[in-house]
């Protein structure tokens, strides 16, 4: 029985994995880039590269609100919402925002947003048009070109494919950890072994906890049932309990002047003398209905939903809030999405997050080059290789290979189209989804050696051009960004000239590889059998 | 009148013998299939045990209505993987499926007793 259970196990961890490694490997890949995502979002922003860190930003955080309402005042009186968001740490800048009216065919309406640069409090330079680190968020559960919800089904899937491979893999390690001394095997899938071992055991709770709370994260959509069950209402009654909302005054009808703001920051300053505000919202302004929410940041605490006050705009009065003391089970809940999205880390802790990403994509691609590889080695010379066996080894290819390149094509986009471009935003993302396609295709040709060394060249190349390019189309380089301490942008361009010269590397090393590696096809071993004296 | 039931049942055998034939011939498409059957319980079998006994627990749970939803839905992917591994744990398929079965019907059943939906 023990024994059927570890080759149980190991059948499951096997096929689970290899179905759906290829997705998983795109998700962790964007999900580790996320962490970045409002360095990659500045990076992308060139006018607000210059854009100092406030040296008293919660100072100055109650006269940037003041000064807000006047100019929203002033230009949006007419319009049905104002959002005030404020600098945080790793966004420098200051938007003051209203929504136009909607178009016909809108679900929401759009802001007119102006960026403001806090310190001077000067318009800052027109944005360019980009997604910026919001589309390997968005890509990283949404997917792209297809429909969100679907794609998000398709990411919860291969995310519970993902949690069963750990856990199986768990099963089966102790007896890998056996065989590995037991007997030895051919030193190609061995040494891939041995990375895929390593890579998830060093960073095994942070598999595991990454995996289940980002299922948590869409538990809403995966299952609803208690929510159904339990609310007569459904799922509207779970989220109407659950959030602050406006019971007292959003019947009001009528138009009535708001009160003044000051009013509304004092309560807050006096129920957290130290709030730390990310975003004053106002919906309806100047009606009788109106509502003031004021956002802070929930600093280190292990809480995803933002406390929030809720006032009535007319009256002055607090309608609602978010709960001070949150019971077990929803400090349980906030606390597991908290933990995937990681909005709590610091430096360290971010970085943490992040190698524990790179694990995950190691872990993952080694895997599935692990399972080529094996069968490659059981496949006899003469015999053809099964279309199976094309097929993962292409879609290792594509995937392992492409998807890098098609960042550094993201990026490149970025900093080479024209500012006025039309839809630029899409543009950047399609150079992103042409170049994977690009590499994709070329799998399609060859995957032998050769081809992986190609891919790594080009690699090494693309990430290279990435801080030159930049140097060559803004003001600032990687030099400046040290001289200036603009750490993020500094960080941003050494870790890709890092990457490139890890690329290089990986070209030199599949160059030096033994020529009778079991990964050249048939034919060409062949070709070097007959070529050998 | 007397040929109906004796025509009926060699019919009746010669299906089953012709199928478990087909299964024995052909090796492959039967552990193809019994896999199929497996992934198909474990897949769309977990999921509905899942949904039935969360749905179940945060009806019965002694808490707040959110209290009970949020706890439960925070538990709901390890029951699901729980439910996964069980089913390719045990051995015989049969017993996977009308154990999976029964218990989510179970499920189902209770829970429309309480809530009055019979």
């Amino acid at each position: 029985m023990k024994d059927s259970f570890f080759r149980s196990m190991t059948w499951l961890h096997t096929w689970v994995g290899l179905l759906v490694c290829w997705l998983l490997y795109l998700i962790f890949f964007a999900g580790t880039l996320s962490f970045f995502r409002d360095e990659i979002t500045l990076w992308n922003q060139p006018a607000i590269h210059n854009v100092q860190a406030q040296t008293q930003r919660i100072e100055a955080q109650k006269q940037q609100i003041i000064t807000g309402f006047d100019y929203l005042a002033n230009h949006g009186a007419n319009s049905s919402s104002w959002r005030i968001t404020l600098p945080e740490p790793r966004i420098p800048y200051l938007i003051y925002g209203y929504a136009k009216p909607k178009e016909p065919g809108q679900r929401r309406s759009k802001f007119e947003n102006t960026q403001l640069n806090p310190n001077t409090m000067q318009e800052l330079e027109p944005f360019v048009d980009t997604k910026g680190g919001n589309f390997f968020y968005r890509l990283h559960y949404d997917l792209h070109y297809m429909d969100a919800i679907t794609a998000r089904w398709i990411v919860c899937f291969a995310s519970f494919f993902m949690l069963i491979a750990i856990i199986s893999g768990v099963v089966i390690h102790k007896r890998i950890f056996k065989d590995m001394f037991s007997f030895r095997r051919n030193k190609g899938s061995r040494t891939w072994l041995d990375t895929h071992n390593l890579s998830s055991v060093l960073a095994l709770p942070f598999h595991l906890m990454i995996t289940y709370t980002g299922m948590i994260t869409l538990i809403f959509m995966l299952f609803p049932y208690p929510a159904k069950v339990t609310y007569d209402n459904g799922m509207r009654g779970f989220f109407n309990d659950v959030t602050p909302r406006n019971t007292m005054t959003d019947k009001a009808k009528g138009e009535l002047p708001m009160v003044p703001i000051q009013r509304i920051l004092d309560q807050v300053y006096t129920k957290w003398p130290h709030a730390d505000i990310t975003r004053v919202q106002v919906n309806q302004p100047n009606m009788a209905a109106s509502t003031i929410t004021v956002l802070v940041s929930a600093g280190k605490t292990l809480r995803d939903q933002a406390p929030r006050l809720i006032f009535s705009g007319a009256t002055g009065q607090m309608v609602a809030k978010t709960d001070d003391e949150l019971t077990s089970s929803k400090a349980l809940y906030e606390s597991l999405n908290s933990m995937h999205t990681g909005r709590l880390a610091t430096w360290l802790l971010r970085w943490l997050y992040v190698l524990g990403g790179i694990a995950g994509c190691v872990m993952i691609g080694s895997g599935c080059i692990m399972w080529a590889k094996r069968i490659r080695e059981r496949t006899k010379n003469n015999v053809k290789p099964s279309f199976g066996l094309k097929l993962v080894e292409g879609l290792n290819l594509a995937t392992i290979m492409g998807l890098p390149l098609a960042t550094c094509a993201f990026f490149i986009a970025n900093r080479l189209l024209s500012p006025t471009t039309a839809e630029r935003a899409d543009k950047e993302i399609l150079a992103f989804f042409l170049t994977w396609l690009a590499v994709a295709l070329l799998a399609l040709i060859k995957r032998d050696t050769l081809q992986w060394r190609v891919m790594a060249a080009i690699n090494a190349v693309a990430c290279l051009s990435v801080p030159v390019i930049n140097a060559l189309t803004t003001n600032g380089n990687i030099v400046s960004y040290l001289m200036h301490k603009q750490w993020a942008l500094f960080t941003f361009d050494a870790l890709f000239l890092l990457f490139s010269i890890l690329f290089f590397i990986q070209t030199e090393k599949l160059r030096t590889a033994k020529s009778n590696s079991k990964t050249i096809s048939p034919s060409q071993s062949n070709n070097l059998k007959r070529q050998k004296p | 009148m007397q040929a109906h039931p004796l025509n009926a049942q060699p019919t009746k055998l010669r299906v089953i013998e012709l199928l478990s034939q087909f299964f024995k011939l052909s090796p492959i498409f039967s552990y193809r299939f019994s896999v199929f059957l497996r992934f198909l319980i474990a897949i769309v079998g977990g999921y509905s045990f899942t949904a039935a006994s969360t749905a179940l627990l945060s009806f019965l749970l002694p808490l707040t209505k959110s209290d009970a939803v949020l706890l439960c839905v925070s538990l709901s992917i390890l029951i699901y993987a729980l439910v996964f591994i069980y089913a390719f744990y045990i051995k015989s398929l049969k017993t996977v499926w009308i154990s999976i079965l029964l218990t989510t019907s179970a499920q189902i059943c209770l829970l429309a007793v309480l809530k009055g939906w019979l």
